[in-house]
């Protein structure tokens, strides 16, 4: 029994462990520097609790093994151990304490962006994401960079307006509303995210950063895609019946690409 | 069997607490008030909602392998929800809310701590009863009528809630945004009357821990169980007033126009909502302070009921017995501090995020501890192994391992990439769902016999073990897998992501669900060990079947219904003597105060 | 067999096995040895029962309190108003029924049942009219066009209310009980810690009244 036990502990372990070492199910390549960052911070952290893992899991199966054999003589009349308890305190307090520690730069670098150090570019392309339920609207400012005033009442999904752009307003003309995110290559995207019902939240994997949507606030991110493609925008917090389906793409292409898109998606305008 | 005196003032303190055995059938089983029945009742009331639960998780496993497959007989218990038989989204998210909600309250919170603790607390520090046995019995009682009210959310019109065992709003607050009728607003009155419930509990346990204690059994010489149960009992007096006030401003918000937590200006379908100015944000925060200790409701009782039969089985006294009790006042402590991190995503103050991820990370440290000194214990020990102690040693594995994937989720950076995903959902399953429901395992078997007289089947009970361990590890090993994709959670399929398709989800969903239905099939044995050994199970010979230390074990097997036989027991000795040097007999009873067999009787009290 | 207890009673309780014979030494470091005895020890439990709960009650008003104080700060729509004169006649009745609860507490001690009864009876019709001043608070407000709705600052005005009296008909149910109690002619062995936890309780709701008061008035 003793071994048998200590087996199926140390197997289940390895099963366990061993698509961590294969990465056989794994992230998409991370496709901004921050998100590099991230995979750092993830790493230091995976093959920390990895080894702490294996070694308790490891000692669990051994002592099961080894004094769940037959044995004479009575247990040992021993009731603790101060200095090692002192021991694997400490060491757990620096180990934990300290990944945390080791991942700081990298969250202020992701969240503290109204910080003065995190100023955004000046050219950043900023593109306000307005979750509902099941969509995601994409509003570019267009030509003059100015987004103009939104009006409640002016809401109508099927009319095409389901922000509620007034179109009168100053900038508003050009506002352009799409389903889908593109974004040139190489250059700072801030997107500026809302929401006109319940919680949604704005994730793609291959950036490494998710935020909610929450109706009444503005949320921001803040990132510089490094690789062209297509990646799925996906909800990621709870918004009723159409969640599994609330997806969109954010496609990074050439400046080119993007100059044309945009300018096409302006025709349509008028 | 020979006799001690006790002294007499203490039995006259006895004589105006007790209450006179009752003789009919209503007042002995049903509206009784001795601890002992309403102990039984409440696990009763578990086993019902952890079969319900199952049941659901069940449905939402196959919902995710077979979204179109029409199953025979759902379509005619629920019309609505399963049409012919196929579950739609919306189906799929109610089951997931309510497997969540019954497992969260009516299992984890209630068998652990009404269910063991009602029965074992009071016996376990020599009393005849909880401090208060009435307001035990309405405690159950409420419970009970909470437990209703959540199964009526079944059957009303527009059926179960769908906002998660979470209820976020607007989600929860905005009919509108959800299709449904009553089933949110029952679900919030179930919560509401289960925080009542449980906030008379935990008054009686904390009483009955301080004010009702033999004599001699200081707090330094209690058995870990009480320790848990007691520290748990703290958090649920602190934690459940908490979410009362949120559940009611929630009502409020959906039945009264007030709001409290919806902001205005929202538009679902093109149609404005009349609120203003409410904050989605603030019931995170009310509910996570409750939340958060919430899950330590759910595994401190767990994390006793291993040291206990640990220590037990491996015939030697725990590892540093006071590392541990500190260990769990600390993880009670710091469990109130760390609610933020389950918002590190919802648009939080960076700075408070920082603030709360270190904190969580320090809940590692008495965590790490724990593990150590439970390994610590078998160390050196006299290994027997019985399916209490089976199941002890499968919760410090699975406390391992559901422990340390909360270092990542621990860390804001990186749970930016994890959270909502089922990387959490294997991360809590493994520490507050499955590791809890082994430390019940391991207390049903081990104090079946004290509690019915009879062992339940050994062999059955270790086919079952290993079938579970297996099982549970199969099922939520691979999770941390869709976690890394990321397979978000709570998606009814995964046919709108492309990338989940491509990155291999649909074979993982599959193995799990497979693993699922063998580990559910596993539970149908334990269900008929337990039920017939009730009345077939072999005899438990003698008090003390396992040789253990504590005080249950000094007295009849079940206990008569005063427990002490109004007496109270003398406690010489702390809750672990097992395999003192120079001792006649490896294990030294808390009330025996022998030195011609135990040499030492102070040697390991703790003090 | 060793033994543990007393065989005063036809239950013996023992442990298993091993030599030994009869003991009766003092606890050795008992809590019960400390304290006091019979009716004495039940009183202080239902006491600590009552400080217990405490905890419990001021943790739902504390929620409140920071749901109230979040919620003012995160938004515009809150509109402060007057709250109704006649909050402060039910303040003072209140502190009048802490003073005759009080005056029935002591009665307990040598004290005549009928005192107890007359004082307690006292103190309930206190609450009842405090209960009444607040629903005329309640009342007031309506009139002035202030519900429930309104605005955030009428919720939790309500809100605090309505949860502090629903705690305090709670402890007038208890005076009932108690009245129904010492009329009736059964012996009653958990008189004296009924009513000392009576009393507990009530001041307690006193304070917290007083409380909430000063939280509507400052955070308005």
């Amino acid at each position: 029994m003793s071994f048998a036990l200590a087996i199926v502990v140390w197997v289940i372990t390895l099963a366990m462990a061993a698509p961590f070492v294969t990465q056989t199910w794994w992230m998409p390549d991370s496709i901004t520097a921050l998100g590099d960052e991230i995979d750092v911070a993830f790493n230091y952290t995976l093959i920390g609790t990895g080894v702490i893992f294996l070694l308790a899991q490891f000692a669990l199966g051994y002592a099961v093994w080894q004094f769940g054999k037959k044995r004479s003589g009575p247990a040992s009349d021993t009731h603790g151990n101060d200095k090692l308890e002192i021991l694997w305190t400490t060491a757990a307090l620096v180990i934990f304490v300290g990944l945390t520690f080791f991942s700081y730069s990298v969250w202020a670098e992701t969240r503290f962006i109204e910080q003065k150090s995190m100023q955004p570019t000046e050219d950043r392309l900023v593109i306000e994401v307005t979750g509902q339920q099941f969509v995601w609207n994409m509003r570019y400012a267009g030509a003059d960079g100015v987004f103009g005033p939104t009006d409640i009442d002016l809401i109508d999904d099927a009319g095409g307006n389901p922000v509620g752009v007034d179109r009168s307003g100053a900038g508003g003309a050009d506002d352009i509303m799409v389903g889908e995110m593109r974004v040139p290559v190489n250059r700072e995207v801030e997107v500026v995210l809302k929401s006109k019902d319940v919680l949604h939240n704005f994730f793609v994997p291959e950036l490494r950063i998710k935020l909610d949507t929450v109706p009444g606030l503005v949320g921001k991110l803040r990132f510089t895609p490094n690789k062209e493609g297509r990646y799925e925008i996906v909800c990621s917090e709870l918004c009723g019946l159409g969640h599994y389906e609330m997806t969109a793409f954010l496609h990074v292409v050439s400046e080119q690409e993007y100059d044309d898109w945009i300018a096409e998606q302006a025709e349509y305008l008028f | 069997m020979t006799e001690v005196q006790v002294s007499p003032e203490v039995s006259e303190f006895t004589e105006v607490h007790r209450h006179p055995e009752p003789k009919s059938f209503w007042s002995k089983y049903i509206f009784s008030v001795d601890h002992k029945v309403i102990g039984i009742q409440y696990l009763l009331l578990a086993v019902v909602a952890v079969f319900v639960g199952m049941a659901l998780s069940l449905l939402v496993r196959l919902r995710l392998i077979l979204p179109d497959y029409p199953l025979p007989l759902l379509g005619t218990v629920f019309p609505i929800g399963a049409p012919n038989g196929v579950m739609t989204p919306e189906f799929y998210l109610a089951m997931l809310t309510m497997h969540g909600t019954v497992m969260v309250f009516m299992v984890l919170t209630t068998a652990p701590q009404g269910g063991f603790g009602n029965y074992f607390l009071p016996i376990q520090i020599g009393a005849a009863d909880m401090a208060f046995p009435r307001l035990n019995m309405l405690s159950f009682w409420t419970t009970l009528v909470s437990f209703l009210l959540l199964m009526a959310a079944f059957f009303v019109e527009g059926g179960a809630p769908i906002s998660g065992w979470t209820g976020y709003p607007p989600l929860s607050a905005v009919p509108e945004a959800t299709v449904q009728g009553l089933g949110q607003d029952l679900w919030l009155l179930s919560i509401a009357v289960f925080c009542i419930a449980s906030l008379l509990g935990a008054l009686n346990f904390i009483v009955t821990t301080l004010d009702l204690r033999a004599k001699g059994l200081t707090m330094m010489r209690l058995p870990l169980t009480c320790w848990t149960w007691f520290v748990t009992a703290i958090l649920g007096l602190l934690a459940f007033g908490v979410l009362l006030a949120a559940g009611v401003l929630l009502l409020m918000d959906r039945n009264a126009g007030t709001s409290f937590f919806v902001p205005g200006g929202l538009v679902v379908s093109d149609k404005q909502i009349d609120h203003s100015g409410g904050s989605p944000i603030l019931w995170q925060h009310l509910f996570w302070f409750f939340g958060h200790p919430e899950v330590y409701i759910a595994i401190l009782p767990g994390m006793g009921v291993t040291s206990h039969v640990l220590s037990t089985f491996a015939r030697k006294t725990i590892f540093g017995y006071k590392a541990m009790v500190y260990a769990v006042l600390a993880i009670g402590g710091l469990g109130f501090v760390v609610w933020g991190h389950h918002m590190f995503v919802s648009g939080m103050s960076p700075y408070s995020a920082f603030v709360f991820s270190v904190l969580t990370m320090c809940i590692g440290v008495p965590s790490a501890i724990k593990t150590f000194n439970w390994i610590g214990t078998m160390w050196g020990g006299r290994i027997r192994f019985t399916s209490p102690m089976l199941y002890s040693i499968g919760f410090v594995s699975l406390f391992v391992s559901g422990g340390l994937s909360g270092i990542f989720l621990g860390q804001p950076t990186i749970d930016l990439y994890f959270h909502d995903t089922y990387f959490v959902v294997a991360h809590f399953h493994l520490i507050m769902g499955v590791a809890a429901i082994f430390g019940m395992f391991a207390g049903l078997t081990f104090w079946f016999p004290k509690m019915f007289g009879r062992f339940m089947s050994e062999t059955q009970s270790k086919i079952h073990f290993w079938a579970t361990f297996a099982g549970v590890y199969l099922i939520f090993g691979p999770m941390h897998y869709l976690g890394m994709l990321p397979h978000p959670r709570r998606y009814a399929e995964i046919t709108g992501v492309d990338y989940l398709e491509q990155g291999g989800a649909e074979g993982l969903h599959a193995f799990i669900t497979a693993a699922a239905i063998l580990t559910v099939l596993a539970q149908f044995l334990f269900l008929y060990n337990f039920v017939k050994s009730i009345y077939a199970g072999k005899e438990a010979k003698g008090r003390n079947p396992w040789e253990a230390t504590t005080l249950e074990w000094a007295i009849p097997s079940p206990p008569p219904h005063d427990n002490f036989g109004g007496k109270v027991p003398h406690v010489y000795r702390g809750p672990y003597d097992f395999s003192l040097k120079g001792a006649k007999r490896d294990f030294a009873m808390q009330c025996n105060d022998d030195k011609a067999v135990f040499p030492r009787p102070e040697a390991a009290s703790g003090d | 067999m060793p033994a543990v207890l007393t065989p005063a009673r036809s239950v013996p309780v023992a442990s298993e096995g091993g030599a030994g014979g009869i003991v009766d030494i003092p606890p050795v470091d008992g809590d019960g040895g400390r304290r006091p005895h019979g009716r004495d020890r039940t009183t202080e439990r239902y006491k600590l029962g009552v400080w217990i709960g405490m905890g419990g009650i001021l943790m739902f008003f504390a929620a409140l309190t920071s749901a109230m104080v979040v919620r003012q700060g995160l938004s515009g729509d809150w509109k402060a108003f007057s709250l109704p004169p006649v909050l402060y006649v039910s303040t003072l009745v209140l502190l009048l029924s802490s003073v005759t609860v009080e005056r029935a507490r002591r009665e307990v001690e040598g004290g005549s049942s009928d005192g107890l009864r007359r004082w307690m009876n006292v103190t309930a019709a206190l609450g009842a009219a405090f209960v009444a001043c607040q629903l005329m608070g309640w009342q007031s407000l309506s009139e002035r066009g202030l519900f429930l709705a309104s605005n955030p600052a009428n919720s939790f005005y309500y809100v605090l209310t309505a949860g502090h009296g629903l705690h305090l008909l709670g402890g007038i149910a208890v005076m009932a009980y108690i009245w129904a109690r010492l009329r009736s002619s059964r012996p009653w062995p958990t008189r004296g810690p009924v009513v000392e936890a009576t009393a507990l309780y009530w001041h307690f709701l006193d304070a917290l009244w007083i409380y909430v008061l000063g939280l509507l008035l400052i955070w308005r």
